[in-house]
């Protein structure tokens, strides 16, 4: 199988990464809930991840590390805990359903949003973001990369202008975690929303945030936290507090093995070889007829996905003629960023997405074209 | 460790505590996690226990390291 539909989840891990979760699964052991020792290893293993999560996004206290199951309940304890009637948001018109429905329940609750329009290619303008700040705007929350046009957000701008305005600044980066730089101190990121099975190279269930010191949130789920127990109420307590219920410890462990590949590998490898990889195949796809790639044309502005329209087929045709008669796995459809493809005009057809990993070569790229013409007739 | 003088150390959070323990293993005193004894309301319900004569160091060394414990216990 050639998979390509690492944007959906990354696919192989590194050996480490199965090797951690399969050990730590048998271990057994649950954080936080007592002295025995088994307890206590589940609990070093949580702390450990939060700790590589602070050496790769330069988290000065891992205390504000929340683990999630994934980006999406991330996004929801932000959005929903940081949200109240009144406030406004500003958001792009590339942004996955896990931020855009989130806010559009908040509605219902008072909560303003504003949509600032991306280009057809999906580039963000910082100085159009600013023309949008109203005096009620909290919180500037964007995606650092497009799930579907693949185009990278300006988050250094975008952190520029919410602290010129007093603002929030919310990151989502499902789809830049572990292969773009980020460093929430420098980027002024206040939340930073990640998922731990793509670009971090770690299992499925697994997800988290950061939050910036002094940023008050109320979790989503109440109940057991192995932490003042005599209480009625969650404690407030970081980060045990936010983290009701029995984490996915042999998932997050093997996140935490999956982070350690990244800073040992390093990100600017990791980067080059998505580039190198994305420079074949949109060169690859350019000589192809009929293909419409969407987004940006130079590789350097997006991250490791790109997505395609065709004169004369459905992109569920050709997503299922590759995955059936080539063994090639890709992913036709919405994407669940419906916005992302308003802006790109393919909201009543979607479009075929190609998404790259590490693990891939340019043997990989090559096969997935040819196999690419064959299914079009090129 | 003698037995008649034991200091508990309590923090926040499991979190604090399995911070403090990582640091403490890089140095000299002797330590063990052991359950708060139940009288003490405050912190996660896991404590550090060291040896009463370490505690200033122990004490000094974890406010240096901005880790200072919510409450010293003995028992």
């Amino acid at each position: 199988m050639l998979y390509f539909d690492n944007a959906a989840t990354s696919w192989p891990k590194p050996e480490v990464v199965y090797e951690t979760h399969n050990r730590v699964f048998r271990q057994g052991g649950n954080a936080g809930r007592g002295v025995n020792q088994s307890s206590l290893r589940a609990g070093r293993l949580l702390f450990e991840t939060r700790e590589a999560l602070c050496r790769l996004f330069g988290i000065p206290d891992s205390e504000r590390v929340v683990f999630t199951q994934n980006v999406t309940e991330a996004l929801n304890v932000g959005l929903q805990g940081l949200l109240q009637s009144g406030d406004h948001v500003l958001t792009s018109s590339v942004e996955h359903n896990a931020v855009v429905r989130p806010l559009e329940y908040l509605r219902e609750r008072g909560v303003s949003y504003t949509v600032v329009p991306c280009s057809r290619e999906g580039i963000l303008d910082p100085a159009d973001v600013e023309s949008y700040i109203q005096p009620n705007t909290k919180l500037l929350c964007f995606t650092h990369a497009s799930n579907v046009l693949g185009s990278i957000l300006p988050i250094i701008e975008l952190g520029q202008v919410a602290k010129r305005h007093q603002c929030l600044f919310m990151v989502d980066a499902a789809q830049s975690g572990g292969v773009l730089p980020i460093q929430v101190e420098e980027q002024q990121i206040d939340f930073l929303a990640f998922t731990g099975h793509k670009g971090l190279m770690g299992p499925q269930g697994v997800g988290g945030f950061y939050a910036k010191p002094g940023i008050e949130l109320h979790s989503l789920i109440y109940g057991g936290t192995g932490i003042h127990s005599q209480e009625l109420k969650q404690p407030g307590i970081w980060p045990e507090g936010m983290e009701s219920g029995t984490r996915n410890i042999p998932g997050i462990a093997a996140l935490g093995a999956g982070i350690e590949f990244i800073l040992d590998e390093g990100l600017e490898k990791i980067r080059q070889h998505e580039v190198n990889l994305m420079t074949m195949l949109l060169a690859g796809l350019r000589k192809l007829p009929e293909v419409r790639i969407l987004g940006p044309q130079n590789p350097n502005r997006r991250v490791g996905l790109v997505s395609c329209m065709f004169d004369r087929h459905s992109p569920e045709a050709v997503s299922l003629e590759l995955d059936r008669r080539y063994d090639i796995v890709t992913r036709a459809g919405l994407h669940c960023a419906p916005l992302a493809h308003k802006t790109a005009g393919t909201l009543k057809t979607g479009a075929l997405r190609f998404s790259l990993s590490y693990f891939q070569t340019e043997e990989d790229i090559q096969s997935l074209l040819a196999a690419l013409a064959s299914v079009i007739g090129g | 460790m003698e037995e008649q003088s034991k200091i508990v150390l309590i923090f926040t959070s499991v979190h604090v505590t399995m911070k403090a323990e990582k640091i403490l293993k890089t140095l000299k005193w002797a330590f063990l996690l052991v359950p708060v004894p139940p009288f003490v309301n405050e912190g996660c319900g896991i404590g550090i226990q060291i040896a009463s004569g370490d505690l200033p160091e122990v004490q000094a060394y974890l406010q240096k390291n901005e880790i200072p414990p919510i409450r010293v216990v003995m028992i």
